[in-house]
């Protein structure tokens, strides 16, 4: 037929076949694509979980010092401890709060650096590893949450914890801005470590007033 | 072959029946019986092949891209017309091989397969020969591709075949094959001989089209890492809109939307109703006042969003205290200044350096009151536009 050209004993030497792959080839290939997979599954159990992913930049420090963050900064002018807390109502009423554990009150103040912004519920690191939020037996807005941190000056209000007596030592505050609607990934936050070890916990505890007056609003 | 015999031309052609193609003067066994490996071994009556010709092509994959060689002595076959088929040699497995006796049941029994009328598990069996090549002439009314009967598979090396570049599909391949098997004769074979394979020319490398794989996996990179940063940069402009600034001189009006803004900001130390401030602070009276300029100003009387900056870049919190819009729209004039009464408390020495921004809202709220039907019915038939647009007032 016409496929059949004088052409062909030319042409016919100058072709060759694709080897076809042999066994220790293939077996290689094999290896190859295992090896692959198995780094694939191990660089994930590498990379970081959703909580990582979406965790706040710490920046740390200690009482009394000012902790810089990149959109505020904090610090802690005293820690008390005291067994019940006093506030005024939104009626003028007083409002007591009381705990089978111990309320830890932490005078915190605050400046923004460059826009208004408000804090999240300040959380408590403690020793054993657990986090505590900030009380709700507290009307929030005697706390550091409700005013704005602004430019330009330091705004101090409380932060209020109730834990137990024994998961005083070694813990520390964290603070950070209020999240919006939709989440913020990688929010600043700075934790304080408000400098309990053992022996000025139980002294805290031991000389615990019986109740903290909150400061009403000014 | 199943059920009543019918003509073999029939229009549809039956893909499970082994075609009996060959002429009635040359009767031969059914397909199925036919021992491929031992009727026709092409390698003793081909000529020797040459290694450097066909190095590495696997015997199997000469049945389907190149034609199968041709034993010598035979006479070339009538052009035009696809070689008879025949069951390849794979076929034998003793699966395949049941499958005749049970489709011939119904049917004639073909006159020379009396061995094969069942399966019955017994000593091996031996089978007369079968003609597959040259294909048989079938009968002249077949139409063309009737038989899907394919190719024995050959062990020998292929044909050589012309070079075209580029065409290396399976299919051509077969095309080839069924017209050069027609046409091919014992002289075609004589290129593979060891003296005109050494004297050919070098052979050319294969094409490794480094430019084409290197192009892909950029491209492929590019794609897989640009695909969602774009994502991210647009869910973050979802949220934070590239701001077009639209600066007013001291004093003056700012026209966005159909509506006039004028700002005006006072300075105070004290404010009535508010708790004393720091020694170092300032309170700003702001008076922002928006003038529709006709109806599709009204339309868009949404509350503004107001800031307070500093040209450095630092903010300042703002709470409206009062407006003086009109509840009901009937009351909202066209012409006529509404005011926004707004406070901030700034630091003292930025008091007088401070300026307003005014973001107007894109909302556009109907001028009649709606009912749900309407509501639901305008619901997206407006595009949202994003609110990016900033009136900056100058001090």
């Amino acid at each position: 037929m016409s496929t059949v050209t004088p052409a062909r004993p030319e042409t016919a030497a100058g072709r060759r076949a694709p080897a076809a792959p042999g066994r220790w080839r293939r077996a290689g290939v094999l290896a190859a694509g295992a090896a692959l997979a198995v780094a694939a599954v191990g660089l994930q159990t590498t990379g970081l979980d959703r909580e990582a992913r979406t965790a706040h930049l710490t920046w740390t420090g200690g009482v009394g010092d000012q902790v810089s963050a990149s959109r505020f900064s904090a610090r802690v002018k005293a820690v008390h401890v005291a067994k019940a807390v006093e506030s005024a109502g939104l009626d003028g009423k007083v409002e007591q709060a009381t705990t089978s554990g111990v309320f830890v009150i932490a005078e915190v103040e605050a400046t923004a650096n460059r826009e208004p912004q408000k804090f999240g519920t300040p959380a408590l690191l403690t020793g054993d590893g657990r986090r505590y939020a900030a009380t709700d037996k507290v009307d929030a807005s005697h706390t550091i949450t409700n005013p704005f941190i602004q430019v330009g000056w330091w705004v101090g209000s409380v932060a209020v914890f109730e834990v137990p007596a024994a998961a005083l030592p070694g813990s520390r505050l964290v603070l950070a801005p209020r999240n919006g609607f939709i989440g913020e990934a990688l929010l600043p936050e700075v934790e304080i470590d408000l400098g309990f070890d053992e022996a000025t916990a139980g002294r805290l505890i031991s000389n615990a007033k019986d109740v903290y007056q909150l400061a009403s609003k000014k | 072959m199943t059920g009543t015999p019918h003509p073999e031309n029939e229009g549809r052609p039956d893909w499970f029946t082994p075609q009996e193609n060959r002429s009635p003067a040359e009767p031969r066994p059914p397909a199925e019986t036919w021992p491929a490996g031992e009727t026709w071994p092409p390698a003793e009556s081909s000529p020797s092949p040459t290694p450097g010709a066909h190095s590495g092509r696997p015997p199997a994959s000469g049945a389907h891209t190149g034609p199968p060689p041709v034993p010598g002595g035979r006479p070339p076959m009538p052009e035009n017309r696809p070689p008879a088929p025949a069951r390849p040699a794979p076929a034998r497995t003793p699966g395949r091989r049941r499958e005749a006796p049970r489709r011939r049941s119904g049917g004639t029994p073909p006159p020379q397969a009396p061995v094969d009328a069942g399966w019955t598990p017994g000593p091996r069996r031996t089978f007369s020969d079968e003609q597959v090549w040259p294909p048989v002439p079938k009968p002249a009314g077949e139409p063309p591709g009737a038989s899907t009967q394919p190719f024995p598979a050959v062990p020998g090396p292929p044909l050589p075949r012309p070079v075209t570049p580029g065409v290396l599909g399976a299919g051509s391949g077969a095309a080839t094959g069924t017209g050069t098997a027609a046409e091919a004769v014992p002289g075609d074979r004589a290129p593979a001989t060891p003296g005109e394979a050494a004297a050919a020319a070098p052979v050319p490398p294969p094409r490794r089209r480094t430019a084409l794989r290197v192009g892909g996996a950029v491209l492929a990179v590019a794609v897989a890492m640009g695909i969602p940063t774009w994502h991210g940069y647009v869910f973050y402009r979802s949220g934070n809109p590239a701001y077009q600034v639209h600066t007013v001189a001291a004093g003056g009006t700012g026209t966005l939307m159909n509506v006039a803004w004028k700002v005006g900001v006072e300075q105070t130390d004290s404010l009535p109703g508010a708790r004393p401030i720091k020694a170092d602070q300032r309170w700003l009276k702001i008076k922002v006042t928006r003038t529709s300029l006709n109806t599709e100003g009204v339309i868009r009387r949404g509350d503004p969003e107001i800031k307070v900056k500093h040209p450095d870049g630092r903010a300042w919190q703002t709470e409206v205290v009062d407006r003086s819009l009109p509840v009901e729209v009937k009351d909202h004039k066209v012409g006529v200044g509404y005011d926004y009464n707004v406070v901030s408390l700034v630091p003292e020495q930025v008091a007088g350096e401070v300026e307003v921004e005014v973001l107007p809202s894109t909302i556009r709220v109907p001028l009649e009151e709606e009912s749900v039907e309407d509501l639901f019915k305008r619901a997206g038939t407006e595009k949202t536009e994003p609110q990016d647009q900033v009136l900056l007032f100058r001090r």
